[in-house]
């Protein structure tokens, strides 16, 4: 189901936000990350806060303010009309494209919903803009959109506001927003964190379904390892602005190498694991990290780290190039080129069950082109 | 020996309506009905979804809302029926460490202020441990002295606990990440050396990696100190890996409560058996291949809550009748191993245990079986 080239393909991506007045000093919120989306499939960015996963996704749908940030890389998506860099077009452009092409799906449902406007008018209204539809028209299709989702009673809910419907309600009429044009492109940032379990596991399915029935794309934000290990089939795991580890979802849950990755799994309480089984937390906390032109961002809150963590940024490289357990795996899959297992550093774990990770002496160094391959 | 028992407790909040007449029109049932025992030096978690009342659960042990019905009691003495001061005296032995550690610590205050608050309230601290008293220095300021020197030591021994140091003292909440200022949070409720400390959502506000070090730090507090938790939670999987005994909340009531470990291998009542269902496990295959009870529709409201089992509306093994009109008591499961001190509060829960009764897949919006 893959074709050529890929939906999305994201490339360095940077942003920087520049201080003001008194305090010139610049955050990289975003320090060149690359992926790639292709359409059927869901990828997920993981990452706590701070790591840049959510202004990744504003700045791809231009969201971002025009003052005071400034965006590098490129974001080249296939488009009707021939292939478009994201991160360059008009702002009319962005305009026409967002909601028809590209659409969002936001982690609070109540605040991302206009309180004094019914729901019925903020669903027909990106039917107007995009599809022109009007009228009774407009309100038949949008009570057909809420049904979809898996609101009982459309009809009504159409009349009703955001502060009437319960936490889940909302979320499914966002969605509905977000599907009204059948976007080739869904962003949903942290789509079920507001949400309770049962309601959790209701809106993810439906996400799941969206993707297998209308083939879209899905991007995944979120800082949830489970709801990563049930949905998505390519992870990126950022850590302060860059990709620490990125790899398909079977072997970065079977065999996780970065250090940070090894210390997110070993943080959660599994409802499956033995109990008494002690966590193993990272130390410290996202302040602790260091600039990743002096080294390795994750370096001061690292039990693995050596000197050489210290010079230089570390680069991503393949894990097993040319033959091991990773790459194989990736190989065989439907994906034309596997990326396959990434990862970014120096002194990566190994698991002692892992014959193939003596290749990982000789590591490939992967420079700007690894992701945009295919 | 229980060091903290509830009684049949019934938390009712007024719905008042009308300008001129403030007429009561209804009562939203926070809390109807729940019975339960914590036994000293263990930990008891509440689990449920956001309105099930497990929050003011909690809120009225320490008196936080009012208490329509019910006795709670603590250490033999039924704080429900005390009077305000009382009440004021006897928090020095239930603290409470809140959700959201910014929104809980004053923010023009430093943490040596938080944290000596307390003790001066309750007046502790001093050579005797108490302010003052037989025994204590003659001079006034001497004495003065003294307290102050104590409470100060007591103040960076909490603090020491929680894994900070004393130069946190002078500094305001704002100067600390997240996980910091829920150590500060604890470091309050130790402060007074508490028997039972309430952590209503500890670790939900946190990142991934701060919420286990915050869990560690609450299990090595209670193996130093011999403390005893209630932990109010959402999160099923945090629940399980810090508490003894998890009593699960469904609008109100406790439907199933049992040990931590057998919750979890055989979780009885139809509600915990989804709710168990749709905690999402960090791995893959586990994920791929289990089964899923997805429930249909919202959480039914308090005020107005369903006839009979409270859970029927969207139960997907309920059956005509019993589960419609009467509602189940929380009772001890029957046929369960000796010394098992599991319960639940289902009409009909050996039999689905059982597979005797099939799930409606109507009514389960659908139940996804694995593929692996």
């Amino acid at each position: 189901m893959s074709s050529s080239t890929p939906l999305l393909a994201v490339d360095e991506l940077s942003v920087v936000f520049r201080g003001r007045g008194s305090d010139p000093e610049e955050v990289r919120a975003v320090d060149g990350v690359s992926f790639t989306l292709e359409e059927g499939r869901v990828t997920g960015l993981v990452g706590e806060s701070g790591c840049g996963k959510s202004v990744t996704s504003l700045a791809l749908m231009g969201l971002l303010p025009d003052r005071g940030v400034s965006v590098g890389g490129s974001a080249v998506m296939r488009l009707p009309g021939g292939e478009a860099d994201l991160l360059k077009l008009s702002q009319r452009r962005m305009r026409d494209l967002r909601g028809s092409q590209l659409a969002m799906i936001f982690q609070d449902p109540l605040s991302s919903l206009n309180p004094v406007v019914p729901i019925g008018r903020q669903v027909t209204e990106i039917l107007r803009r995009h599809r022109g539809l009007r009228g009774s028209k407009a309100s038949k299709e949008a009570a057909d959109l809420l049904y979809r989702v898996g609101i009982p009673d459309p009809t009504r809910r159409l009349r009703e506001y955001p502060h009437q419907l319960s936490g889940g309600m909302r979320q499914r009429a966002l969605i509905a927003m977000a599907v009204a044009c059948r976007p080739r492109l869904m962003i949903a940032d942290e789509p079920t964190t507001a949400l309770d379990v049962t309601i959790q596991a209701q809106i993810l399915e439906l996400l799941k379904d969206l993707v297998t029935e209308e083939g879209t794309s899905l991007l995944m934000i979120t800082h949830d390892l489970g709801v990563v290990a049930g949905l998505c089939d390519d992870i990126n795991v950022l850590y302060a602005g860059r990709a620490v580890e990125t790899a398909r979802r079977a072997p970065l849950f079977a065999d996780p190498t970065h250090p940070y990755t090894v210390g997110l799994l070993g943080s959660i309480p599994r409802l499956d694991a033995p109990r008494g089984e002690a966590l193993t937390p990272i130390r410290g906390s996202v302040n602790d990290n260091i600039a990743w032109t002096d080294g390795c961002a994750f370096a001061p809150r690292c039990d693995h780290y050596t000197m050489e963590c210290l010079q230089g940024p570390p680069q991503l490289v393949t894990a097993g190039a040319g033959g091991g357990a990773a790459a194989a795996d990736g190989g065989a899959a439907d994906r034309a080129a596997g990326a396959g297992h990434a990862y970014r550093c120096v002194n990566p774990v190994r698991h002692a069950d892992v014959v193939d990770r003596t290749v990982l002496e000789s590591p490939a160094v992967v420079g700007d082109d690894e992701e945009a391959q295919g | 020996m229980s060091l903290l028992r509830i009684n049949d407790l019934k938390v009712h909040f007024p719905i008042r309506r009308g300008v001129v007449f403030d007429r009561t029109i209804g009562h939203v049932r926070a809390v109807d009905g729940v019975s339960l025992e914590i036994q000293e030096g263990q930990t008891y978690g509440l689990v449920g979804e956001s309105g099930c009342g497990k929050t003011t659960l909690g809120r009225a042990v320490l008196r936080l809302v009012d208490v329509t019905e019910g006795e709670v009691l603590f250490g033999g003495r039924d704080l429900a029926g005390l009077d305000a001061e009382s009440m004021r005296r006897e928090r020095r032995n239930l603290q409470m460490v809140f959700q959201d550690p910014l929104g809980s610590l004053n923010p023009r205050q430093n943490i040596g202020s938080i944290l000596l608050e307390g003790l001066q309230t309750h007046g502790i601290g001093g050579p005797d441990g108490g302010g003052d008293g037989p025994g204590a220095p003659a001079g006034r300021s001497e004495r003065r002295k003294l307290v102050l020197e104590d409470q100060h030591r007591r103040v960076v021994d909490a603090l020491e606990r929680v894994g900070l140091s004393s130069k946190a003292l002078t500094r305001y909440p704002h100067e600390f990440s997240g996980g910091q200022r829920q150590r500060i949070g604890i470091a309050r409720a130790l402060v007074l050396e508490p028997d039972l400390i309430i952590c209503d959502e500890p670790v939900s506000a946190l990142d991934v990696s701060i919420q286990a070090q915050v869990l560690n730090l609450l299990e090595s507090l209670q193996q130093e100190l011999g403390l005893t938790y209630l932990v109010i939670a959402h999160d099923l999987a945090v629940v399980r890996h810090v508490s003894d005994v998890v009593g699960v909340m469904y609008l109100g009531a406790l439907v199933e409560e049992a040990s931590s470990d057998e919750l979890y291998e055989t979780p009885m009542h139809p509600y915990t058996r989804s709710l168990m269902s749709a905690v999402p496990v960090p791995d893959p295959e586990v994920e791929d291949a289990r089964e899923r009870i997805l429930l249909s529709g919202d959480l039914p409201s308090p005020a107005n809550p369903p006839s009979g089992c409270r859970f029927h509306t969207r139960c997907p093994w309920r059956q005509e009748e019993l589960c419609d009109t009467e509602r189940p008591e929380l009772r001890p499961v029957r046929g369960a191993a000796e010394g098992s001190t599991h319960r639940v509060a289902c009409h009909y829960a050996e039999q689905i245990l059982a597979g005797e009764i099939r799930p409606d897949e109507k009514l389960a919006e659908r139940i996804v079986h694995g593929v692996g």
